[in-house]
């Protein structure tokens, strides 16, 4: 019963969890330019997702390593220095426009600007850390997301072309606009395949002292969890292909994505978007925070836990601290939170080899994870998406850019 | 020597990131691709006017979006400005995207007001100006296909 509770808990956090400012703005983008065309993106880095978490609770089921752990125990310090100080970078610009997209909800409700409410909700993401657990963090929040579900709502109630869906979900080339087209697949890539959702995953693996009977429960959770998050985020795009296009709209800020549901839901509608765009981004923001306090005290060697009293974990209490109240400054001093968090997920593409590759090599060293190492499909997946997406965002990057 | 790599790395994507950013708000945008802007920002205060006459939506989040989408059109006409007087569909585009501005404005005057009857006047008007800039848009993305083949 008690494994039971744990698998039906997993799901809700992964399905509830899975929509946030990005995956939802990139998705959305994706439909409004290209209606359903982008769907492989959607599908793809879902796919790419549930493999790599599901890698990195079998990791720490196996080997009792983090992932950032098991990277310097196995590389050396001075290596596991490089990708965890990258994956620190993107994470900080993720969460600031995560922090901008709440930013954003309680600016649609208040009619207040949204630099006003960036430090509020630093504040309440920073006391959430500073007074929860991590079940808290990681289930209370995502409970609250499963929101989120409204999109699956919107897209049925919208009766799309549901082959045209499908047909979406083999990539095709573009019929215009291939710059955009290609810029617009990376941040849905890069938003879907966030380094810090892994390594928070590992993390947790640990905080709830998985063994290896908890497999079954790790391949259930990352994989359907996932497939379903995805499914959301392909709904998303599905609503804003059907929604956008008709009218000539292209997503170009947030509040676009808020009109997305009031044709087919009315007022419900505009209410659950909007709550939608405050909750998931704002438990990604407690998220991104505890993920980089655990890659900073795993990386350095400090005492870490979000279960346990903050005095007794000092440096890692003060880093989340510290980092909450930093991802501040972008949205304080004006950047426009979409923009932010299209540059921020195409960098995280970007930047994907480096964090992935070495915990690819790790899955296949038998030293950490016994019997049960990676198989070729596996490896060949996550390396063929991961060097596909850092490949279309150093592409993409410059043609989107020069195209204006 | 892994401090200095360390401090490479960050100083790269630091930089990569606000040079993003810097190129994400300059020069002037294709007149296409502006057209298509202005459409799309004019479709939008329609949409959101729609619905706040519905009440799908609350007053303050219509003028929210209204003044977005004017702050957005008059980034937008800065950068129209930069145009030279010879770009293809010029005229066209300022003048519409001047009479979607007043509009847009109009539309924020009678959100602030609580005025739904005028509101409910102007979106038809903005409606066919919207779409007639989508359609000027697609007729420049075609030309353009056309000369670069």
């Amino acid at each position: 019963m008690k494994r039971i509770l744990e698998v039906a808990l997993g799901l809700v956090t992964s399905i509830g969890g899975f929509l946030e400012i990005g995956s939802i703005t990139t998705a959305a983008q994706g439909g409004a330019a290209f209606t359903f065309q982008l769907g492989w993106a959607v599908a793809l880095g879902t796919i790419c997702l549930a493999l790599l978490l599901e890698m990195s609770g079998r990791l720490a089921a196996i080997s009792k390593h983090t992932i950032v752990d098991a990277i310097r125990e196995r590389f050396g310090f001075p290596f596991s220095l490089f990708p965890s100080v990258i994956v620190l970078v993107v994470s900080f610009l993720v969460m600031a426009s995560e922090l901008g997209g709440v930013a954003l909800a309680l600016q649609f409700v208040t009619g207040i600007g949204i630099r006003w409410w960036a430090l509020p909700i630093a504040a309440v993401a920073w006391l959430l850390l500073w007074k929860g657990t991590f079940g808290m963090v990681e289930q209370g929040v995502s409970l609250l997301g499963l929101v989120t579900l409204v999109f699956l709502v919107g897209a049925i109630k919208l009766h799309p072309d549901w082959g045209a869906v499908a047909h979406g979900l083999v990539p095709t080339m573009p019929s215009h606009e291939p710059a955009h087209y290609w810029f617009i697949a990376v941040s849905i890539l890069g938003a879907s395949i966030t380094p810090y959702l892994f390594i928070f995953y590992s993390s947790g693996a640990i905080e709830d002292k998985w063994d290896s009977s908890y497999l079954p429960i790790n391949r259930i959770t990352a994989g359907v969890g996932t497939l379903f998050g995805g499914a959301l985020s392909l709904m998303v795009l599905v609503v804003a292909g059907s929604v956008l296009v008709p009218r000539g709209i292209q997503v170009d800020s947030v509040e676009q994505v808020a009109l997305l549901l009031t044709h087919v839901l009315g007022r419900w509608g505009f209410i659950l978007v909007v709550a939608s765009l405050a909750i998931g981004p704002f438990g990604a923001v407690a998220e991104i925070a505890l993920a980089s306090a655990y890659i900073a005290a795993e990386e350095l060697g400090w005492n870490w836990s979000e279960d346990v009293a903050p005095r007794d974990a000092a440096r890692f209490s003060m880093f989340y601290t510290v980092l909450v109240f930093l991802s501040v400054l972008p949205i304080a001093l004006g950047l426009d939170p979409l923009k932010l968090t299209m540059i921020s997920m195409v960098l995280t593409a970007a930047s994907l080899p480096v964090s992935v590759v070495p915990f690819l090599l790790l899955m296949n060293d038998e030293r950490y994870v016994k019997e049960h190492k990676n198989g070729w499909i596996g490896n060949t997946a996550v390396a063929l998406i991961v060097l596909m997406s850092c490949v279309l965002a150093v592409v993409s990057i410059p043609l989107q850019f020069m195209g204006g | 020597m892994p401090a200095a790599c360390v401090a490479r790395a960050c100083g790269a994507t630091i930089s990569l990131a606000t040079a993003c950013l810097v190129t994400a708000c300059g020069g002037p945008p294709a007149p296409s691709e502006a057209a298509q802007t202005v459409g799309s920002w004019g479709a939008t205060a329609q949409f959101v006017t729609e619905r706040w006459n519905q009440s799908a939506v609350s007053r303050k989040f219509t003028v929210v979006t209204l003044r977005r989408a004017g702050s957005e059109l008059e980034a937008l006409a800065k950068k129209v400005a930069q145009l030279p007087d010879t770009a293809n569909g010029r005229a066209t585009l300022v003048a519409g995207l001047r009479e979607i501005r007043a509009e847009i404005a109009a539309l924020d005057t009678a959100a602030v007001h609580d005025d739904h009857a005028t509101a409910a006047r102007i979106a038809p008007k903005l409606a066919i100006a919207a779409a007639q800039m989508d359609t000027l848009g697609q007729r420049l993305q075609s030309q353009q296909q056309a000369q670069s083949k």
